[in-house]
């Protein structure tokens, strides 16, 4: 299994890193929506892209649409990360095509039983 | 502490000092979007981030931070300075709480309300109504669990304790509360995100950076200054085999490029240091009532990152003098017709193998007399000697200790600190504080920093028998003496040696007598003079022979050592012996060699640069005039007292070793009034056979002169000559009047 981190707090990239190696994922991380893509492009395939809302020059949201919009991508795994600040953009998220979200701050628990329901671990 | 923490509290203050870079500039441009999502996103970050770690009050106070933001973001809230303010006020309260992270490792006790309660307030204060967040309630709730438990090393499926706590049901629970609709917020993001992200997608790469330890570049570098070392004396102990030159040759190369790679990537952009300014002069200016616009030039100029580090406090404390001491208030700056606004410019640029960085302050300039009387108030110089010195000098005083000019004493600048440790703080990482000033206008303090410290190029030179190292930078030339020259051509003068370096003295120094070696230097062989230029002070150090010149890897000195002064460090060459490092500086102190000024180090670029081939000049001033005496025809230049002119007839003269001589004086300055004691110039020269003496104001300069030519003719014009770009007329000794009467004297002197 193979995970994209795309998030532009090193701290949240690392923290989650942490948690999905542990699982026994292969982990690559991102500093933002453009940055992600061109990881999905030149390092693929991954089986899941874990998503932060608000990023510098490219937002999460708009990276969901535009991995959406590719047919190369669609047996991806998209989990939209957000805070609760942003609860309001989690429809949004869902709509442009986010297969589930996670709110920050997570824990572990909470990390695995979203990777479960979305099917990346069992 | 562990990894991620660290990470947290890196990221954090990174966040932090982006945040007060974009709020000064917000006070500017108080709708610039892109800026208010810029610090949005830093106290958006750590909110994000903290509530993983547990940290309540960060999350309390970034999370009140975070609503007021997300308003001003949106366009619902403007920014006036008050909320400015608050921001700023928010952000050094989120900063003293990670600082007390990294020390004790916990949030430390506060309490917050205050703050929070303030950040709410704001964001009604345009009288919208807020929905009042939840921030505390929150937090508070997650303050139960702490997720760093969960980063120890535990196996894979080993479940962390407290697992079941409420992130649990958390997610389910806020799925069904928020199902909010799309707000015109979103929307809007999303289109600027679209903008952005086309613009910027091509500059941006996955990580391509990396962060490493300053130690590990210490250590580092340490090793690459081993390696220069063993380089050094491979080099020469393989310089007389053959088979092994193209060897070390390629060992030479490789080093080389290993140590500027290294070194490189110590280097950082001043904007590090820089940056914090904006925001100090904002707090400074509104504490002292000043208006100050700051401006700030070649922050991408990089510095090694220790001795960036190294200089934040002296210009700090350069910033604070400039804006408390050098600019004065508006009422007194309009008085002086100058726009009510003061300047403070900040200017950081490479130069040669030095980075200068410049304060310059367009303020009222430092009074040479105030620094004077305060000198001799406190005891700092004697007024006899204050006489002597010249004003560039004399604002040196400003950097002895225990000096301020400060009229009050106010809590900006302080007491206490003064000039003199900016000064200590350069020229401990091997850099100059350099002062200029012009009363009414403003002040200009340049420090000049090494690129980099550790390896410097040096020029190797022997005094009797042993090896001391000279830094290249302050040397500008070299001249060898033979043995006949060294005895002929230094003179000395009372006891200071001096030699004439094209028409120029230059006050020398010996090193063998700095260094009080007491054996004898070899007989029949000549010296070098290495001409320096340390600290603006011009001199020659005499030594008995030159090695060549090599990099040396400064080592720091033994106290023992350090006690003389004289050197700044030491090193090991490529021999394997080995050799201080002389600090040029303290040995012109040592040996009271005075600061040229600098007309004199402009005329000495000039005389090195302009080829000429003229005669040479020696350049008077009498009266109003300038003149030009032929050198060879000088023999001396005196000062006497006035009283011992005389007079026969309407002739001056003045008896001079056993000779009387008739002085020409065109422009009366015998007849002046002096007083008791005065003294006057006069210039010695030899006419055929008699001497005769002219009375000038002050000798300026020798140089050379370049024949002219009558326009339309071959004939080269006499009487005049170019000189320093100036035509001047040169003074006809055949046409000085002999005495009037007898010449006793000098038939005499003829006669003999």
């Amino acid at each position: 299994m193979r995970a994209l981190i795309v998030d532009d707090s090193r701290f949240t990239r690392d923290y989650l890193k942490l948690l999905l190696m542990r699982r026994g994922l292969d982990c690559m991380a991102a500093e933002n929506g453009a940055a992600g893509l061109e990881c999905l492009g030149c390092s693929g395939p991954y089986d899941v892209a874990l998503v932060d809302w608000n990023m510098p020059v490219m937002g999460g949201l708009e990276m969901v649409k535009v991995m959406r919009r590719d047919p190369a991508l669609d047996g991806l795994k998209i989990l939209m990360v957000t805070t609760e600040a942003e609860n309001g953009n989690i429809e949004a998220a869902l709509e442009a095509g986010a297969d589930e979200y996670l709110m920050k701050p997570f824990d572990e628990t909470c990390l695995i039983e979203k990777l479960g329901m979305i099917g990346v671990l069992p | 502490m562990d990894e991620l923490t660290r990470e947290f509290l890196i990221e954090s203050q990174e966040g932090l000092d982006r945040m007060e870079r974009c709020l000064t500039e917000l006070e500017e441009r108080p709708q610039d979007s892109e800026l208010l999502a810029d610090i949005f996103r830093s106290v958006h970050t750590i909110k994000g981030t903290t509530g993983f770690l547990g940290y309540t009050r960060l999350e309390s106070l970034s999370h009140a931070g975070e609503n007021l933001l997300g308003m001003l973001r949106d366009g619902r809230l403007h920014a006036n300075a008050e909320i400015i303010s608050t921001l700023l006020e928010l952000m050094d309260g989120l900063r003293a709480i990670l600082a007390s992270i990294e020390a004790e490792g916990s949030e430390g006790e506060g309490d917050d309300r205050a703050m929070i309660e303030r950040l709410i307030d704001l964001q009604r204060s345009d009288g919208e109504a807020v929905l009042p967040q939840t921030a505390q309630t929150d937090a508070a709730r997650r303050a139960s669990e702490p997720v760093d438990k969960a980063l120890g090393d535990k196996p894979p499926g080993d479940k962390a304790p407290g697992d079941k706590a409420p992130g649990d049901k958390a997610p389910v629970e806020r799925r069904s509360l928020h199902a909010v609709p799309k707000t015109a917020r979103a929307a809007g993001e999303e289109n600027a995100d679209v903008e952005n992200g086309a613009v910027k997608a091509a500059t941006s790469a996955a990580d391509s950076t990396l962060r490493v330890d300053v130690d590990l570049l210490n250590r580092m570098m340490n090793l690459v200054g081993e390696l220069v070392l063993t380089r050094n004396q491979i080099l020469q102990t393989t310089s007389a085999d053959s088979g092994f030159a193209p060897l070390s040759r390629r060992l030479d190369m490789v080093t080389a490029d290993l140590r500027e790679a290294v070194m490189k990537a110590r280097m950082q952009p001043v904007s590090h240091v820089f940056s914090k300014f904006p925001r100090m002069v904002r707090d400074l200016t509104q504490q002292l009532g000043k208006r100050v616009r700051l401006e700030m030039e070649g922050q991408e100029t990089e510095l090694d990152k220790s001795l960036l580090e190294a200089i934040k406090d002296p210009l700090t404390h350069s910033v604070r003098n400039a804006i408390d001491h050098g600019i004065e208030a508006p009422e007194l700056r309009g008085g002086a017709g100058k726009p009510a606004e003061g300047l403070l410019k900040l200017r950081a640029y490479q130069d040669g193998s030095h980075v200068v960085v410049e304060v310059v302050d367009d303020g009222g300039g430092i009074r040479v007399e105030r620094v004077l009387d305060k000198a001799i108030e406190r005891k700092l110089v004697t007024r006899e000697k204050a006489a002597q010195m010249s004003e560039r000098e004399l604002l040196q005083l400003i950097f002895l200790p225990g000096f301020s000019t400060a009229a009050a004493i106010t809590n900006v600048s302080g007491r206490g600190v003064g000039m003199d440790v900016v000064r200590n703080n350069v020229e401990k990482s091997g850099g100059k504080v350099e002062i200029e000033s012009h009363a009414g206008k403003g002040t200009t303090l340049r420090l000049r920093i090494p690129l980099t410290l550790a390896i410097i190029p040096a020029l190797i030179v022997r005094s009797r028998g042993q090896s001391f190292a000279l830094p290249q930078g302050v040397l500008h030339e070299l001249v060898h003496l033979s043995a006949d020259q060294t005895r002929e051509q230094i003179q000395w003068l009372e006891k200071s040696p001096l030699y004439r370096l094209r028409g120029r003295l230059l006050p020398l120094v010996f090193l063998g007598r700095m260094l009080n070696q007491h054996e004898a230097a070899a007989e029949g062989v000549g010296c070098y003079i290495a001409v320096l230029n340390a600290d603006g002070r011009r001199f020659g150090l005499v030594v008995d022979g030159l090695a060549d010149p090599e990099e040396i890897v400064v080592k720091p000195l033994s106290p023992v050592f350090k006690q003389i002064g004289l050197f700044s460090g030491a090193t090991v060459m490529g021999n394997g012996e080995m050799a201080l490092i002389l600090d040029p500086g303290a040995l012109a102190v040592r040996a009271s060699i005075a600061i040229s000024s600098e007309d004199e180090e402009q005329a000495a670029e000039q005389s090195v640069n302009v080829e000429k081939t003229g005669q040479e000049f020696l350049l008077v001033e009498a009266g109003a005039e300038q003149m030009a005496l032929p050198l060879a025809d000088v023999l001396r230049i005196e000062r006497i007292p006035r009283g011992r002119m005389e007079r026969v007839g309407h002739t001056a003269v003045l008896r001079f070793q056993g000779m009387v001589l008739p002085i020409e004086d065109r422009s009366g300055i015998v007849g002046q009034k002096h007083e008791e004691g005065d003294e006057m110039t006069v210039v010695v020269c030899r006419d055929g056979s008699r001497h005769v003496g002219l009375a000038v104001s002050q000798v300026l300069d020798v140089a050379e002169g370049a024949a002219l030519v009558e326009a339309g003719t071959d004939v080269v014009a006499p009487g005049i000559t170019l000189l320093k770009e100036r035509v001047t007329s040169v003074v006809d000794l055949g046409r000085i009047p002999a005495l009037p009467s007898e010449e006793p004297e000098a038939t005499l002197e003829v006669a003999v």
